[in-house]
C-alpha cells in the first residue's frame, strides 16, 4: 500500500553521515513502552474488586436469588477475578512474547525494524484498548485476548526488532547497543509502575473500572505516540557500511564466526539448543528470586522488613534488573559472551546458595548484595544472549534467530512460576518453617545454574557445514578484503 | 539534503552544519528516552530508600 510505503525497508536505508547513535534511542523508546509488562501486577489488586466496587457485592446476589431472580443474579453479579486468574493475563503475553518472536523474526530481517516497530506499536496499544473494553465489561476473555494475545504480539515484535538493526550498527560494540536496548525492557517497568498508579489515582471513581479502564486506555495512546518516535527515527545500515576506525578481525573472539548462518540451518545446530537452555535456566532461576523477593525478606527478616520495606526491595531489584542488562553485556565485548555466561552460571550458584545462609545469620545486607548480583545477572543473560548469537551465526538472520530462541524465555516465564509454587507447596505440607521454607527453592536453582555452566562450556564454533558460504558476515571476507562505505562512529 | 551536501561538494562549512545539526538531533533523541527513565528510576531509588532507612 502506498498509504505505507514509509515503512518500506528501502525508505530507511541510512544516508551517508547519518549519525548511529540516534539508533539506540530509536530502540529503547520501543523497549521502555513494552517493558510495560513486568510492571503489569500493580493492576492485580484493582482488578480483584471491580465487581465488589461495582456495587454488585455478594449480598445483591443473595438478595435477588432469595427473590428467585437467577438469571438476574447469574448476570448481574459476575464473580471478581482472584490474583491467580489475572496472573493468567501476564503469563500468557509472556507466551505470545515468545511465539511471535519465534513466528515473525524471519519476518522482521526481510521488511526491516520500522514495519515491525509499528506493527509491535498496534498490536501493544491496541491491546491495551481491548483490555480496556474486557475491564469495563468485566469480560475475562477479552482481556486475555487484548492484553494477553495482542499486546504479547507486540511485546514480541517490538522486543526482537531493533535487536538485529543494533548489531549491524555497532559490529565493533554488539553487546554494548543490544544491552542499551534491552535495558529499556527493565527501565520499563520502572516507569509504567508509578505512572500506572499516578492514573488510576486520576481515573479512580469517573466510572466503576477503579481507574483501571482509563489507565488502559491512557497508556496504550502514551505507548503509541511514544513507540512512534522509534519508528520514525530508527534506520538501518547501507550495505557494506562499517563505522569509522573499525578494523574487522582485530580482538576477534575464536567463537565469531566469518560466514552467516540461516535461520533454518541454526535451528539444527547444537549451539542454538545449549543457548536455548543457557538462557532458560537462566530466567527461571532469576524467577526464582523476583517471584518471592517480597514473602522471602519479610520471612527472613520478621519485624525487620515491613511490607512497605519490601515494596522498595523488590524496587531496587527492579534497578539491578535494568543496570545489569547495560553493564553485563557491554562488559561481554571486552571479555567475549563466553566468559559472561561462565560467571553467571559460576558465581550465581554461590549466590544463590549465599540467599539461605544470609536469612539464618540475620544479615540484611548480604541478603540484599546476594539478590542484587542476581538479578543484575538475570538481565544481563537477557541482554547479552543476542551478541553471543551474533558471534556464533553472523548478523544476516540474528533478528529471526533472537526470536526463535526467545521461546526459552516463554518456556521459562511457565516454568518458573510453577515450579516456585510446587516447591513452596512441598514445603508447606512438609510443615517447614516460614523462614526455611525457600531453601531448597534456592538449591534447586543453583542447580539450574550449574546445568547452564555445563552448556555454556560445551558451546565451540559453529560447524562449517552450517555456514551460508556465499554470505559472509560483513566486513569480514575471509578471502578478500572488501572496501567498505564508512560514516561517522 | 544537508548530508548530500557535504558528501557532494565536500564543502567545509556545509559539512561543520550538517555535524552539528546530527548532534543536536542525536541530543534530542536521547533526552527524549532518558528524562522518563530518570523519572522511573527516581521513583523506584525513592521508594528503595526505606530499606536502609
Amino acid at each position: 500500500m502506498a498509504l505505507l510505503s514509509f515503512l518500506d525497508r528501502e525508505r530507511i536505508i541510512a544516508k551517508p553521515g547519518f549519525n548511529r547513535w540516534l539508533v539506540p534511542p530509536a530502540a529503547l523508546a520501543i523497549h521502555l513502552c513494552i517493558g510495560q509488562a513486568y510492571a503489569f501486577s500493580v493492576f492485580n489488586n484493582p482488578l480483584t474488586k471491580l465487581v465488589a466496587v461495582k456495587g454488585l457485592a455478594p449480598t445483591d446476589t443473595l438478595k435477588l436469588l432469595s427473590q428467585s431472580k437467577l438469571v438476574d443474579a447469574l448476570h448481574a453479579a459476575p464473580t471478581d477475578w482472584s490474583i491467580p486468574t489475572i496472573g493468567w493475563v501476564f503469563s500468557l503475553a509472556i507466551v505470545c512474547l515468545g511465539l511471535s518472536a519465534a513466528t515473525f523474526g524471519a519476518w522482521l530481517d526481510r521488511v526491516g525494524p520500522r514495519k515491525a516497530m509499528f506493527a509491535s506499536a498496534i498490536c501493544f496499544s491496541g491491546g491495551f484498548f481491548v483490555g480496556a473494553v474486557g475491564v469495563y465489561y468485566h469480560l475475562f476473555w477479552l482481556l486475555l485476548l487484548g492484553y494477553g494475545v495482542l499486546g504479547g504480539i507486540g511485546l514480541g515484535l517490538g522486543y526482537i526488532s531493533p535487536v538485529s538493526t543494533l548489531i549491524k550498527w555497532f559490529p565493533d560494540k554488539p553487546g554494548m547497543a543490544t544491552g542499551l536496548a534491552i535495558m529499556g525492557f527493565g527501565g520499563g517497568a520502572m516507569i509504567a509502575a508509578p505512572l500506572s498508579v499516578k492514573l488510576m489515582e486520576v481515573f479512580h471513581g469517573i466510572h466503576h473500572g477503579l481507574g483501571v479502564t482509563g489507565t488502559f486506555l491512557t497508556l496504550g495512546a502514551i505507548y503509541f505516540v511514544y513507540m512512534m518516535f522509534g519508528v520514525f527515527t530508527v534506520r538501518i545500515p547501507a550495505a557494506g557500511w562499517l563505522p569509522e576506525g573499525f578494523v574487522p578481525g582485530t580482538h576477534q573472539h575464536k567463537l565469531v564466526s566469518s560466514y552467516n548462518v540461516s535461520v533454518n540451518n541454526a535451528w539444527k545446530t547444537p549451539q542454538f539448543w545449549l543457548l536455548w537452555v543457557m538462557l532458560l535456566v537462566n530466567v527461571t532461576a532469576g524467577i526464582g528470586v523476583l517471584s518471592q523477593a517480597s514473602p522471602m525478606s519479610q520471612d527472613f527478616f520478621p519485624g525487620r522488613v515491613t511490607a512497605v520495606i519490601a515494596g522498595g526491595f523488590v524496587g531496587l531489584l527492579s534497578i539491578a534488573n535494568m543496570s545489569g542488562r547495560f553493564l553485563w553485556s557491554s562488559f561481554s565485548d571486552l571479555i567475549g559472551r563466553k566468559v559472561t555466561y561462565l560467571v553467571f552460571f559460576t558465581l550465581g550458584p554461590l549466590l544463590y546458595i549465599a540467599i539461605p545462609a544470609s536469612g539464618r545469620a540475620q544479615s540484611v545486607a548480604l541478603f540484599v548484595v546476594c539478590c542484587f548480583l542476581i538479578l543484575t545477572m538475570y538481565g544481563g543473560g537477557f541482554a547479552t544472549i543476542p551478541a553471543y548469537l551474533r558471534d556464533l551465526f553472523g548478523t544476516r538472520q540474528v533478528g529471526a534467530i533472537h526470536g526463535r530462541l526467545l521461546t526459552a524465555w516463554s518456556t521459562a516465564g511457565v516454568l518458573g512460576p510453577a515450579l516456585v509454587s510446587y516447591i513452596g507447596q512441598y514445603q508447606t505440607s512438609h510443615g517447614v518453617p516460614n523462614a526455611h521454607q525457600y531453601d531448597l527453592t534456592m538449591y534447586i536453582m543453583a542447580g539450574l545454574l550449574v546445568i547452564g555452566a555445563i552448556c555454556d562450556l560445551m558451546v565451540k564454533p559453529v560447524d562449517a557445514r552450517f555456514h551460508d558460504v556465499d554470505s559472509p558476515v560483513t566486513g569480514m571476507m575471509p578471502t578478500q578484503t572488501p572496501t567498505p562505505e564508512r560514516s561517522r562512529g | 539534503m544537508a548530508d548530500d551536501v557535504r558528501f557532494q561538494s565536500g564543502g567545509t562549512s556545509a559539512s561543520s552544519a550538517a555535524e552539528n545539526s546530527s548532534k543536536v538531533l542525536v541530543v534530542l533523541a536521547w533526552t527524549f528516552v532518558l528524562v522518563p527513565l530518570a523519572w522511573g528510576f527516581t521513583q523506584t531509588l525513592m521508594k528503595a530508600v526505606a530499606l536502609f532507612q
